[in-house]
């Protein structure tokens, strides 16, 4: 699509739909949310921007660089997870790793890292899935 | 013909072994069923000083069942993969004859 009115105000949205995803997967252990919803909602956000504007998307968001995105988030994940289970079996002897009870992001211990590793691996699909049913095939 | 028959035979074959499958399922409704265990309870009371998660689905999903959203992931991940794979190849076959062009 070439209006510029559709343009201008699709740059505007799409930050704010991208800060609504990235409240919701940050706050993913303290209100109901988390990776999945925020992820995506993230992907909306760029299907959006891909609707609008196909060549800039291209350039933004383009397969290479979700591919690497997603195989660091998995890979994250992975480790994160497993130090998450060796640490409490081995150094805490059966306890879970944060025992905090203040309403607060950065107190969620391992929670917040794989709340934002899922998120992100679920946009990077559905956002790879959308733009194939869009174009027919990539590129 | 002969290939129609086999796969009506294989369907056949797999409706029965799932039916089989469901059989062994405990009945619905019952209290005795071993999915009314002591695990709904746990999660409910414990959840919050056990790993720090105000929201119970967070607690399940990311600590107590962390491994299981792990091979979630990891399916998201290789569904996106194979469709970039398998799709990006008119690219590929551009970009090599631009590279032979180049030589």
């Amino acid at each position: 699509m070439k209006s510029l009115i559709l343009k201008e105000v699709n740059r505007i949205s799409v930050i704010l739909i991208f800060m609504f995803g990235i409240y919701i997967i940050l706050h993913g252990h303290l209100s109901p949310g988390g990776g999945f919803a925020g992820g995506t909602v993230l992907s909306a956000g760029m299907i959006l921007y891909k609707l609008v504007d196909p060549e800039n998307s291209r350039r933004y968001f383009s397969f290479e660089i979700i591919q690497k995105i997603m195989a660091t988030a998995l890979t994250v994940y992975g480790s994160a997870k497993g130090y998450h289970i060796l640490h409490s079996l081995l150094v805490e002897g059966h306890e879970t790793v944060s025992k905090q009870m203040t309403y607060s992001i950065l107190e969620g211990g391992t929670l917040v890292l794989l709340n934002a590793c899922v998120g992100l691996i679920v946009a990077g699909t559905f956002y790879v899935l959308v733009s194939l049913f869009m174009e027919g095939e990539m590129k | 013909m002969i290939r129609r028959v086999t796969s009506v035979l294989l369907t056949v074959i797999l409706i029965g072994v799932l039916i089989i499958g469901v059989l062994e399922l405990p009945e619905f409704g019952v209290k005795e069923s071993p999915m009314n265990n002591e695990v709904i309870e746990r999660y409910i009371e414990g959840s919050i000083e056990e790993t720090g998660s105000f929201n119970v689905v967070t607690a399940i999903v990311l600590d107590y069942r962390g491994f299981d959203t792990l091979i979630e992931a990891t399916v998201l991940y290789t569904a996106a993969i194979i469709i970039i794979t398998v799709l990006m190849k008119k690219a590929e076959v551009r970009d090599e004859k631009s590279y032979s062009q180049r030589s």
